[in-house]
């Protein structure tokens, strides 16, 4: 008994695991089966586990949609702009923060902590953006939020932990602070790097308010309005609106389900290539080393 | 079925904003219209004047030109258009979907010479940025707005009155004359129209009872004329198909708490009743208990779906299609038969190639003729359109609003243009081109920027049976003998008045929610338990609240009390 170490407590472990993974996975196997279903069968109720009448109209019609295409290129373009602005710049303000014998840390260290506690609220930002011809303009979307304060200490907590003798050892050797930090620093923080990247695509994928209330042009919104659109039109019922729900008796179901899919699918992707780094990243500036 | 979803996307763009202007109140009318912050509406606020002179540059276009564009000859049109000098203005609208420049734009441009840079938010989000806009001052031209922003921004001196241009506005005078709701929705106690409320050319019913014409007739049950009636029917179909739910209801059971109340004439809230001819607080009324005695009464004889305040809609639209549904006290008929596959009766054929769903009158209880509530043709100023003091172009668009109120425009705006996307057969408008066209065509009257809505041009894409179902309804309205209408003037509260109704009437609605939900459920007894229901929500102070209604409602100038049953149709 106590030879097989597959015991009764593992099996427990691994039963309320599956479960766990069950419940995790079943959700997503529903709307993948509901965006490949019939309309018809979906709202007969006859889809539980696997596609009724399976078709990829929902896939055709979401695909067929100029808006989507569209919204999905500036989402690309909105995450790959904002991620490389935001690592780039929060680099940049990072490095000198984490040298010892910058003279400007402490009041610049201030400066950036009074950004973490006290915001100007929505309209005076607003008018900020307005003011700065931002209004409109495809670099709201990557500027604005590029370098925030709490990112600025992840980065500098983990430049410090890089041992100034590399530092020096460069210097000596006649490299200029830029140098410095592309060919020692930015090498040895590819973790870091990588991590602080996800959390910008993944932020900047999923946030749609600064669109909103920034962009006007309905050309250049990104994918996570157009999605809130189609799924929050659609749900009226909460809003006062229940008879254009029923009038225009749409079943959107997969509908929606097919866009979900097709929305989730780049961070799906990305995913795996980066969790690696994410798994030992998010423990970044937690230890000290 | 991508078509049949474009199609129903056209019926979005076309019908939402129809809808949308009048359907924002709840299904169950309750309390009517939206409450905003104002002083008492005492004040005598001029109604309009009669219809005006016939206005130049719009009466030759359309053949069928009603009565709207024509007019006395107090008023005259500032503008003709199209402008002789092209105009560009701006303004911000909710994008229902739609792109910003389409051939309706350009057709748009043609006729008016006016130009519109439009910034469209999502619809899901449009007010967050109108407040946006609101509060930075950054208004365009023309904005949409709602009653309870007016009241609260018009004070800035951020809109034009269309009082002040109203002797240059015919068809708007026009309109007015034949909906007056179209003034009285959002006029302020001073007399200003700082913005005007969405309207559709006519109102409807859109709430009927309904019932499975298939199983009652092999049943050999005839179709029930009074409540009591429909409980034996019911009953005895329960016994024959024990695994039905003859009733069910979505969207909480406060939905099927107001179809029913309505049913009985009332609401659970304060309204205005027909009978005693003031303000009553529901839950105090016998007309409430009678409704809810009803409920109980088909509630403990397994008649209704025990679930029927967690249905969701998705599960609801599964137990009609699969046909365990046999009746609805109320229920929009626009879903019943419709060529998209979510219809209701196509689905439930799929199942029982006997399935069929009709409408039938509403049951007569012991209160009297069962009622319905009823759609005004105007949006109650949930849904409106106001025009910034700080436009460099007031005296136009004044004009251009008006000129959109011609029956040329509305054509222009609903239809498209005749011969190249609909034809008029025997006087009745018909579609050339697909939904879909219509959609990239952006044929929707701008989503309620360009009013009104022509409810002919959207009741054209419904179903010959749903239209059927509907336009009976309508007949049977003229009659008045289900409609329950909206008061002609809301009750409007002064800021401290809303505050204090929230502070008294908020734990009330608590307790009432809960204890309704024992009483329908058999878990407390009508006879034994009513009167300390009762007596609970007078010791929470209702009265006096009620006596803040009563006195508004008594302060009202006598042509603005009653009930607001203008139709248009």
């Amino acid at each position: 008994m106590k030879k097989n170490r597959f015991g009764f407590g593992d099996i427990v472990i691994y039963g309320v695991l599956l479960a766990l993974m069950l419940v995790i996975l079943f959700p997503m196997i529903y709307i993948v089966s509901i965006s490949f279903s019939d309309t018809g069968a979906v709202s007969r109720g006859e889809v539980v586990l696997l596609p009724v009448e399976f078709n990829i109209d929902a896939y055709k019609y979401v695909f067929r949609d100029a808006r989507f295409g569209r919204a999905y290129a500036n989402s690309i373009f909105y995450a790959a702009g904002s991620t490389v602005a935001s690592v780039l710049l929060t680099g940049l303000m990072a490095y000198p923060l984490s040298v010892d014998s910058f003279s400007g840390r402490r009041p610049l260290t201030i400066v950036l902590m009074i950004t973490m506690f006290f915001g100007g609220g929505m309209i005076p930002t607003y008018m900020v953006i307005k003011n700065l011809g931002l209004l409109d303009n495809p670099l709201v979307m990557m500027l604005p939020g590029a370098v925030s304060a709490y990112n600025v200490i992840i980065y500098r907590t983990f430049f410090q932990n890089i041992p100034a003798a590399l530092r020096e050892a460069a210097y000596i050797d006649g490299a200029g602070h830029f140098k410095i930090f592309w060919k020692v620093i930015v090498p040895l923080s590819k973790p870091l790097l990588a991590t602080m990247s996800l959390f910008a695509i993944v932020g900047s994928w999923n946030s749609y308010f600064d669109a909103l209330i920034y962009l006007n042009d309905s050309k250049m919104q990104p994918l996570s309005l157009y999605l809130r659109q189609l799924i929050v039109n659609m749900d009226m019922s909460s809003q006062g609106m229940r008879d254009i729900m029923v009038q225009i008796n749409v079943n959107p179901r997969t509908i929606r389900a097919a866009t979900m899919i097709v929305a989730m699918l780049p961070i799906m992707c990305v995913y795996p290539f980066l969790q690696k780094y994410f798994a030992s990243g998010v423990m970044i500036g937690s230890v000290k080393g | 079925m991508k078509r049949k979803h474009v199609k129903a996307m056209a019926l979005l763009t076309a019908g939402a904003m129809a809808l949308l202007a009048t359907g924002c109140g709840d299904a169950q009318g309750s309390e009517s219209a939206p409450e905003s912050k104002q002083e008492e509406t005492g004040g005598e606020a001029e109604s309009p004047e009669e219809p005006s002179s016939e206005e130049e540059g719009t009466g030759d276009a359309s053949s069928e030109a009603g009565e709207s564009t024509e007019s006395g000859d107090d008023a005259q049109a500032a503008y003709t258009f199209p402008l002789a000098e092209p105009l560009e203005i701006t303004a911000l609208s909710a994008d229902f979907g739609r792109d910003k420049t389409q051939w309706a734009d350009e057709q748009y441009e043609k006729y008016t010479n006016v130009k519109i840079d439009w910034t469209l938010a999502p619809t899901s989000d449009v007010w967050t940025v109108v407040n946006l806009k609101l509060n930075s001052g950054e208004l365009p031209d023309m904005i949409l707005v709602n009653k309870t922003l007016v009241d609260q921004f018009a004070g800035e001196g951020l809109f034009v009155d269309f009082m002040d241009y109203i002797d240059k506005m015919p068809n708007l005078k026009a309109w007015m004359e034949k909906i007056p709701a179209i003034y009285y929705d959002t006029v302020d106690s001073e007399g200003h129209l700082y913005c005007l409320t969405n309207f559709n050319t006519r109102g409807q019913a859109p709430i009927m009872s309904l019932y499975r014409k298939d199983i009652f007739e092999k049943e050999n049950i005839p179709v029930p004329t009074t409540i009591d009636e429909l409980y034996d029917a019911l009953v005895t179909l329960k016994e024959k198909y024990p695994d039905s739910i003859p009733i069910s209801n979505r969207w909480g059971a406060s939905n099927l708490i107001g179809v029913v109340g309505n049913l009985y004439q009332c609401t659970s809230g304060f309204y205005l009743d027909a009978d005693t001819g003031t303000y009553e607080y529901g839950a105090m009324t016998d007309k409430f208990k009678a409704a809810i005695a009803t409920l109980q009464k088909f509630y403990v004889a397994d008649l209704i779906d025990p679930e029927f305040a967690t249905v969701s809609d998705d599960q609801y639209i599964d137990r009609v299609v699969s046909g365990k549904v046999f009746f609805w006290f109320g229920e929009y008929t626009g879903a019943l038969y419709t060529e998209s596959k979510g219809d209701w009766v196509g689905n439930g054929k799929k199942n029982d190639p006997d399935f069929e769903i009709d409408a039938m009158p509403f049951v007569e209880t012991e209160i009297g003729q069962g009622q319905s509530w009823v759609q005004a043709p105007t949006g109650r100023g949930a849904w409106s359109t106001a025009v910034s003091a700080k436009s460099e172009h007031i005296d136009e668009i004044m004009a251009l609003i008006d000129y959109q109120l011609s029956q040329e425009m509305i054509d222009l705006v609903n239809w498209g243009v005749e011969g190249e996307t609909y034809e008029v057969v025997d006087g009745e408008k018909k579609w050339l081109i697909e939904p879909e066209e219509r959609t990239e065509k952006g044929l929707d009257a701008r989503t309620g920027m360009w009013i009104p809505i022509d409810q002919d041009c959207y009741d054209a894409s419904l179903n010959d049976r749903s239209k059927q179902i509907i336009w009976d309804a309508n007949d049977r309205l003229k009659a008045e003998d289900f409609g329950r209408y909206d008061p002609k003037m809301a009750i409007l509260f002064t800021e401290e008045e809303q505050e204090r109704k929230s502070e008294v009437m908020t734990p009330i609605k608590t307790y009432m929610e809960e204890e309704l939900m024992n009483f329908i459920t058999g878990k407390k007894n009508m006879e034994g338990d009513w009167e300390a229901f009762k007596q609970q929500i007078t010791d929470m102070g209702y009265e006096e609240i009620l006596q803040i209604y009563r006195d508004k409602y008594d302060a009202l100038p006598e042509d603005q009390k009653g009930f607001d049953k203008e139709l248009g149709l």
